[in-house]
C-alpha cells in the first residue's frame, strides 16, 4: 500500500505539472490572440480612447454597426457586445476596458426588459471568455463572487489553470490551439467588434405586445456606478423587438427605446434579432439621437 | 451518482482511504462499508428506490436458504417461481408495463375496438435489468445446486448491490463474485495498479469517445432526414463508437474500481470491433449478458443439442429477449432480430464457432473485420432511432447515396475541430484495441506513460461541461 501510495503521488505529481503547463499554456495563448473580445480588445484595439462604446448580447452584437455610427456621427466607438451574456457580462465588460487603461465618453448599454427584470446576479454561460485575464483582480472577484457549484473551475483557475481549461476544452483549450497558428483570428466579429446575422426573413408571426419591465438586475446599478466613477456618460439602449413594445415605469436617465421602431417581418431573422436590412435601420435611428445629443 | 463526476471522485477516495486504512484485515466490517457506499451511490440518484434493491435481496437471500434446505422438487420449484416472479415481476412492471398497455391498446384500436386504459408515469429505477439478473443467477444456481447459499446476509446484499457494477454491469455471477466477500482481502499492488489504469482507459472511452462522438450523434439521428448519404453513414459509425465507449468504458471503471477493493470482476467486453463474424462478435460484447442467457435461457431450452429447427427458435428467442431486455420498444426487438438474421446462417453453417481464442489478423481477415463492423452498423440504426418508422427512413435515406456533403462533419471550425477530436481518438482506441488483441490479452494495458498521456487527453479533450449519463443506465 505504501509503495502503491508512493507511485501513485509521484505519477499524479507529474501529471499534475503537465496538465499546469498545458492549462497556462492555453489561457497565455488565448490572452495574447483576438480570439474572443476581452482579448480583442487587449491586443488588437490599439486606441486608447473612444467616443463611445457599445456594450451588449448578442441583440447589441447584431443590431448595432459601430462602423456606420462613425460615419453618420462622426465619432468613434467600438462594440464591446458578446452573444449570449447576461448584464453581469457586461459590467465584467466595462471593468475590463477600464482596467485595460481605456476611456470612452459614452457607454451604449443595450437591454432587454427580461434581463432588467431579473433580480438574481448570475453570471452568463460564456464568461468563460475572460478567463485569460484571471490574473486581474476584478476578474477573479468577479468569478469569486458569482460562480456557482462545487468545483468552482473559473474561480481555481487562478492558480490550477487546468481546471478551467479543461472544464471549457472546448470553448478554451481548442480556440488557444487554433490561435496558436491564426493569432489575428476573431471569433465571428470585425475589427470594430461587429457581427451580422445572415440576411433572412422571420418566417413567424405573433401578436403585438405591451411588455412592462421594472429595472431590478443588480448589474445595472452597478455598471452605472462604475461609468459615473470614470465620468463616463451611461445610454441605455431598448433595441427592436418584433411587434413588441417594452416600457418602464422606473426612470433611466437617457434611456432610448427603440423597442418598436421596426415594424414588419423584413427587418428580423427572429423575434429578437434583426437581419440586415433592419440593422442598418435601427443603427440609423440610434446613430441620429447619439448625433443630436 | 455518475463515474464521470467530482462526486464520484470523493466519494471513491473516501470509500477507498476507509477501507483500507482504517478496517484494513478486517472483512466483515469491509463488508458493511461496502453495503452502505453501495447504497449511498445508488440512492444518490434516487433513493426510493433501495426498497427494490432490498426487496431482491431478502427475497433471494431467503429463498436460496429455503431451495437448499429443502429436498422436495415441487417445493424447490416453488420456491424458484417465488424469486423469478417477485423479481421479473418487479422488472416487468417498472420496465415494461407501459410498453404492453400501449401495445395491447394499439392491437385493439387496429381491430376498431377502443379502449381506454391510461399508461402510468413509471420511473425506471436505474440498473434494475443488471441487478435483476444478478441476484436471479444467485437463486438459479442454488437451485440447480451449483452453488451453496450464503449464510451471510450482509455479504450477499453487498453481492447485490456491489457499486462498481451495480447500475450497468458487468452482470456478476453469485459463483464468482459472492465467494470474493467472504475471503481475506489484502492490498495488492499490481491489482491496484491495473485497476487504476483500467479505470483510466474507461473514462478516456467514456468522456473523449462517447461523449464527443454523442454531439454528432444526437443531432444526426434527431433530425436524420436533413442530412445526406455520407453524414448518415458516418452518423451510424459514430453511434457505434459512442455506445461502445459508452458501455465498456463504464464496465472498464466498474472493473477498474472493483479491482481497488481487492475484488475480480468478469471481463464485459473484449475488441468487439475486432470480431470477424457476428458470432464473434457476441462473444466480445456484452460478454456478462451473452453468457447470462447463453446458460440460464438457451441451455435449458436445449442449446445446441436439440435439432437444427430448434436450434434455430433458440437462436431467435435469445436474440428476441435479449433485445427486449435493453428496453421497451420495438426497436430493440427488431436489433435483436437482426442479430438472429446474421447470426443463423452462421449456425446453419456450422461457422458460428470460428475464430474462437483467436489473437491474429490475417491481411484477409481485415476485410472480415470490416464486413462484421458494418453489419453491426446497420443494426445499431435500429438500436438508436425512436421508432422502427425513423430507422427505416434513416436505412432508405442512407443508400439512397445522392447526397455525400460533410456539412454537420465540417459546418464550423468547432464542428471541425470536434470531428477531428471523434476520429483521432477512434483511432487511438483501435490502435491500442489491435495491440492488445494481437498480443492475447483481455484489456488494453495501459503504460505509464500511457496512462498519463491518456489523463491529459481526458482533462482537455472530455466532455465536462455538460456531463452525458451512461447509455446503460437507461437499461
Amino acid at each position: 500500500m505504501r509503495l502503491f501510495l508512493i507511485n501513485i503521488i509521484k505519477f499524479g505529481l507529474i501529471v499534475f505539472l503537465l496538465a499546469q503547463l498545458f492549462g497556462f499554456g492555453s489561457l497565455y495563448l488565448l490572452r495574447k490572440s483576438a480570439f474572443y473580445k476581452p482579448s480583442f480588445l487587449a491586443n488588437q484595439v490599439i486606441d486608447k480612447e473612444f467616443d463611445y462604446i457599445i456594450l451588449g448580447s448578442s441583440t447589441g452584437l447584431t443590431t448595432l454597426n459601430s462602423l456606420q455610427i462613425d460615419s453618420i456621427t462622426g465619432l468613434s466607438g467600438i462594440n464591446l457586445s458578446m452573444d449570449d451574456t447576461s448584464m453581469g457580462s457586461h459590467y465584467l465588460m466595462l471593468e475590463h476596458f477600464f482596467g485595460l487603461q481605456k476611456k470612452t465618453r459614452y457607454c451604449v448599454l443595450t437591454i432587454s426588459d427580461f434581463n432588467m427584470d431579473k433580480e438574481n446576479s448570475e453570471m452568463s454561460g460564456n464568461d468563460y471568455r475572460f478567463l485569460p485575464f484571471i490574473s486581474e483582480s476584478y476578474v477573479y472577484d468577479y468569478y469569486k463572487t458569482y460562480e456557482k457549484g462545487f468545483i468552482k473551475p473559473l474561480v481555481h483557475s487562478k492558480y490550477f489553470p487546468l481546471l478551467g481549461v479543461g472544464y471549457y476544452n472546448a470553448e478554451i483549450f481548442y480556440p488557444s490551439i487554433m490561435s496558436l497558428f491564426q493569432r489575428e483570428k476573431r471569433n465571428r466579429f470585425d475589427n470594430k467588434g461587429n457581427y451580422k446575422f445572415p440576411n433572412t426573413n422571420l418566417n413567424i408571426d405573433r401578436e403585438f405586445k405591451d411588455v412592462s419591465f421594472d429595472v431590478k438586475n443588480p448589474f445595472f446599478e452597478k455598471i452605472k456606478s462604475l461609468c459615473e466613477q470614470n465620468n463616463v456618460e451611461l445610454i441605455v439602449y431598448q433595441p427592436p423587438i418584433f411587434k413588441r413594445r417594452s416600457y418602464t415605469l422606473d426612470s433611466i436617465k437617457n434611456f432610448i427605446n427603440h423597442s418598436n421602431i421596426l415594424k414588419g417581418k423584413q427587418y428580423f431573422v427572429d423575434f429578437l434579432h434583426v437581419n440586415e436590412e433592419g440593422r442598418e435601420k435601427a443603427t440609423e435611428a440610434l446613430a441620429n439621437v447619439l448625433k443630436s445629443i | 451518482m455518475l463515474f464521470n463526476s467530482a462526486t464520484f471522485l470523493i466519494f471513491f477516495a473516501s470509500v477507498f482511504a476507509i477501507y483500507w486504512f482504517v478496517f484494513n484485515h478486517k472483512k466483515h466490517y469491509q463488508n458493511i462499508l461496502l453495503l452502505i457506499a453501495s447504497y449511498v451511490f445508488y440512492g444518490w440518484w434516487d433513493w426510493r428506490f433501495l426498497s427494490l434493491i432490498l426487496l431482491s435481496t431478502v427475497v433471494d437471500f431467503y429463498v436460496g436458504t429455503w431451495i437448499s434446505n429443502s429436498q422436495v422438487v415441487k417445493r424447490r420449484k416453488f420456491l424458484l417461481g417465488i424469486s423469478l416472479g417477485i423479481n421479473l415481476g418487479l422488472l416487468g412492471f417498472f420496465k415494461y408495463y407501459n410498453f404492453f398497455i400501449d401495445n395491447w391498446i394499439e392491437a385493439w384500436s387496429s381491430l376498431g375496438v377502443t379502449m381506454h386504459a391510461s399508461s402510468l408515469r413509471i420511473i425506471l429505477p436505474v440498473g434494475i435489468s443488471f441487478y435483476t439478473f444478478q441476484t436471479l443467477s444467485y437463486t438459479i444456481d442454488v437451485y440447480r445446486k451449483k452453488i451453496e447459499p450464503t449464510k451471510h446476509f450482509i455479504n450477499f446484499a453487498t453481492f447485490v448491490a456491489f457499486f462498481p457494477q451495480l447500475v450497468a454491469g458487468p452482470i456478476e455471477r453469485a459463483a464468482n463474485l459472492l465467494p470474493q466477500f467472504s475471503a481475506k482481502r489484502m492490498f495488492n499492488y499490481s491489482q491496484a495498479t491495473s485497476g487504476l489504469k483500467l479505470m483510466i482507459w474507461g473514462f478516456f472511452k467514456k468522456v473523449v469517445i462517447a461523449d464527443n462522438c454523442a454531439f454528432f450523434v444526437n443531432q444526426i439521428f434527431e433530425n436524420s432526414h436533413a442530412y445526406g448519404s455520407t453524414e448518415l453513414a458516418l452518423g451510424t459509425v459514430l453511434f457505434a463508437f459512442q455506445i461502445y465507449g459508452d458501455f465498456s468504458g463504464y464496465s472498464d471503471i466498474a472493473i477498474g474500481t472493483a479491482r481497488l477493493f481487492g475484488f475480480d470482476l468478469m471481463t464485459n467486453f473484449k475488441f468487439p470491433y475486432l470480431s470477424k463474424n457476428i458470432a464473434d462478435f457476441w462473444r466480445r460484447w456484452h460478454i456478462s449478458l451473452s453468457t447470462w442467457f447463453r446458460d440460464y435461457l438457451y441451455i435449458p431450452l436445449g442449446g445446441s443439442r436439440v435439432s437444427i429447427k430448434k436450434q434455430v427458435r433458440n437462436v431467435f428467442i435469445i436474440f428476441l429477449v435479449s433485445g427486449f431486455w435493453h428496453g421497451a420498444n420495438w426497436t430493440f426487438i427488431v436489433w435483436g432480430g437482426f442479430h438472429a438474421i446474421l447470426f443463423i446462417p452462421l449456425l446453419l453453417q456450422s461457422k458460428n464457432r470460428r475464430h474462437l481464442h483467436e489473437n491474429k489478423i490475417r491481411t484477409i481477415e481485415i476485410l472480415k473485420i470490416f464486413s462484421t463492423f458494418v453489419l453491426v452498423c446497420l443494426a445499431w440504426i435500429y438500436f438508436r432511432a425512436d421508432s422502427i418508422l425513423s430507422a427505416n427512413d434513416y436505412m432508405i435515406n442512407m443508400f439512397k447515396g445522392n447526397d455525400f456533403s460533410m456539412g454537420v462533419f465540417i459546418k464550423s471550425p468547432k464542428y471541425l475541430l470536434l470531428t477531428l477530436i471523434c476520429f483521432s481518438s477512434i483511432i487511438l482506441l483501435l490502435f491500442e484495441e489491435v495491440r492488445a488483441y494481437l498480443k492475447g490479452d483481455n484489456e488494453v494495458l495501459l503504460s505509464k506513460t500511457g496512462s498519463a498521456f491518456y489523463i491529459l487527453l481526458i482533462m482537455f479533450m472530455g466532455v465536462f461541461k455538460n456531463p452525458i449519463e451512461f447509455i446503460y443506465f437507461q437499461f
